[in-house]
């Protein structure tokens, strides 16, 4: 055993009920991962306590919330927050638990509040969560309270092109630093225009009966899986029209970077190279863009960050461990196009279940017949009733479902196909760069910092 | 194919004219109609619904969230789980019949539309009525005993089309703010 991993077992394994060790569930050297993980009560409790309230949680998107006091409620894991706009513009996440007797203060899901009382026994509270008030203060309870302690516990908040995400451990690294190397590509996508990113409507949302980690793991990001799981759209035509790696997609240039996976799509045999970033971006604007916003994006990106827009644009993947991105030309049935980002997260719902929650985001500046055709081809594709993603939801709990039975939950996920860092000649970002056929270096890297956080208990990676 | 310009979503109700009572023969053709709907795709005679819609229909079912009883029904007039029109749900429809890899309901569900409670309106256009619904809709997937449920109000415009009618809009009010079925690779 390597020394390296020694020391992550010192650190702070866990046995679990039967003496396994949890450590032992992932295998560094052939590059598995026990189905176990999926069902295990015990590791999804683990789950709450390591990852989701350590990590930063993707909650929603700041034109959700566009006014002082618009407020929307999310979850970070289990843990429903309060995602409020306060009158400086900022943005507090409280967590939606009375101090006093645990009744969640606020009951509608989105609105517009001044402040929020507890039902209960209507003790009341900030938008930014600080305890204002009680009834009959002095009466019951005289100079006893102390008061800055009884505010609602207060999450940290990081935003990258209005994307809010939230964090309850106050010693966790900065969401940028989270990111690391993968918060430059977040930019590429989610930070390219003057005007920025809005919403088009609330998120959908469904319960579907898998682990959280079947949609993650897939999320960082399997390329792959089109050539089986999406063969109908071979059928419809959009994919696969010939037998090769090309006409299904899989040829790209893949970014692993601190847990996220994301793909880029390689333009080199598409686009003339003897033409400068501009022109070729000039000649075909990236995906959701006007051809008078491209220009902006050298008001919002570094130059490198234009040079791999414009030769291989950024298009789909995930964020560690649960912001997925979608950035889609949404092709239509008569031939337009409504391009948008679609933006996913997971929500765990005990070790079984999981929410898909599905926004659609369109750039602030795009015409409104653009936004109006973004939505026809965004909810048509992903999300519940996406001819794309309805079939995502048969894998996940399929694999689940695999994960209950004494035999199948030593079943492993299986990591056999890496490139290592390959990248194009003067690629110019950072990460982990493959070029080629999509493999698992993604996927495997979203494994490892899973592991990173389930096996140590102190704050931050 | 013509493809509406207009926006599928919004929430904006049409002017209701007199409703159409219990017994009335429009009343119960109209019935009669959503029961034959109903039945087809129930027996997943995709193509014999498709012909039930009109060309323009506007098909939508907005997300909805929950609000305090002062804010009102909480749907979104924009975001929906569904957002189409005849061309896309044909392109659904051939996704089903004609793949073999439409797994998300290949094998499929077992699947029942139960619709009670209907109100039929006459609408200012000529032969348009409005008419709301109730649906509940189970489904069944793999060897689960139990039932994935689905209720939901249904608006409809209907045009008066021959002897029988074509769907113009139908907007799916749902009762669920999460939904409780992984998909909707089926049609209310």
């Amino acid at each position: 055993m390597a020394i390296d991993e020694l020391e992550v077992r010192a650190l702070r394994d866990v046995v679990l009920a039967d003496g396994t060790l949890l450590s032992e569930l992932i295998n560094h050297e052939s590059c598995e991962v026990d189905l176990r993980v999926l069902t295990d009560p015990q590791i999804y409790q683990l789950e709450l306590d390591r990852l989701f309230a350590r990590t930063w949680i993707m909650v929603g998107h700041e034109t959700e919330i566009p006014n002082p006091g618009d407020f929307v409620v999310r979850y970070i894991g289990e843990d429903a927050v309060i995602v409020a706009r306060q009158p400086d513009g900022g943005i507090a996440i409280s967590l939606n638990v009375c101090p006093h007797r645990g009744m969640q203060v606020c009951r509608a899901e989105v609105g517009n509040a001044t402040k929020f009382k507890c039902p209960y026994h209507a003790w009341v509270f900030g938008t930014d969560g600080r305890f204002l008030a009680a009834p009959f203060e002095q009466e019951m309870y005289g100079d006893a309270l102390d008061k800055p302690a009884l505010g609602l516990q207060q999450a940290r908040v990081g935003t990258i092109g209005g994307v809010i995400f939230g964090n309850f451990d106050q010693q966790a690294p900065s969401l940028r630093e989270f990111f690391g190397d993968f918060y430059w590509y977040l930019e590429c996508i989610l930070c390219r225009t003057d005007g920025g990113l809005e919403v088009l409507g609330a998120p959908q949302r469904a319960l579907i009966r898998s682990n959280w980690k079947g949609p993650a793991e897939q999320g960082s990001i399997d390329g792959y899986h089109a050539v089986g799981l999406h063969r109908s759209l071979r059928d419809l035509g959009f994919l696969g029209r010939e037998m090769t790696p090309q006409a299904w997609g899989l040829i790209s240039v893949d970014i692993s970077a601190n847990g996220g996976g994301l793909r880029c799509t390689d333009l080199r045999d598409v686009i003339r190279g003897d033409l400068t970033d501009k022109e070729k971006l000039e000649q075909a604007p990236p995906i959701g863009l006007t051809p008078e916003m491209v220009l902006q994006l050298g008001n919002n990106l570094s130059p490198e960050q234009v040079a791999v827009v414009a030769n291989y644009p950024p298009s789909v993947g995930q964020a560690f461990p649960s912001f997925e991105f979608l950035l889609t030309p949404g092709p239509l049935e008569d031939g337009r196009a409504g391009p948008f980002l679609a933006l996913h997260t997971w929500v765990p719902r005990g070790p079984e279940a999981f929410e898909i929650w599905t926004w659609n985001l369109v750039e602030r500046d795009v015409p409104e017949l653009t936004k109006e055709l973004a939505l026809r081809a965004a909810i048509r594709s992903f999300g519940s009733s996406g001819n794309i993603e309805m079939d995502d939801g048969e894998a996940w709990p399929s694999q689940t479902r695999s994960a209950r039975g004494a035999v199948g939950r030593k079943m492993t996920f299986k990591y056999r196909a890496f490139h290592g860092h390959n990248p194009p000649e003067g690629w110019p970002g950072p990460g982990q760069v493959h070029d080629g056929i999509t493999r698992d270096d993604g996927q495997w890297g979203w494994w490892k910092r899973y592991f990173e956080f389930m096996l140590t208990a102190e704050a931050g990676q | 194919m013509t493809v509406t310009e207009r926006s599928i979503g919004g929430l904006d109700e049409p002017t209701l004219g007199p409703r159409i009572p219990y017994g009335d023969p429009l009343y119960c053709a109209i019935v009669d109609f959503l029961n034959e709907e109903a039945w087809l795709l129930d027996h997943d005679l995709l193509d014999g619904w498709v012909g039930l819609l009109d060309e323009d229909i506007a098909y939508f079912m907005p997300v909805r969230q929950t609000v305090l009883r002062s804010a009102g029904s909480g749907f979104d007039p924009r975001m929906g789980h569904y957002y189409d029109d005849l061309a896309s749900i044909r392109l659904r429809v051939r996704r089903v019949l004609e793949s073999e890899f439409a797994f998300a309901e290949d094998p499929p569900s077992r699947i029942r539309r139960h619709v009670t409670s209907v109100r039929v309106h006459r609408l200012p256009e000529p032969d348009c009525y409005g008419v709301t619904s109730s649906m509940l809709l189970l489904r069944n997937r793999w060897d689960q005993p139990t039932y994935d449920l689905v209720s939901a109000e249904r608006n409809d415009v209907l045009r008066s089309s021959g002897e029988s009618f074509k769907i113009a809009r139908r907007r799916i009010l749902v009762d669920q703010v999460t939904l409780g079925t992984p998909n909707l690779a089926f049609f209310f």
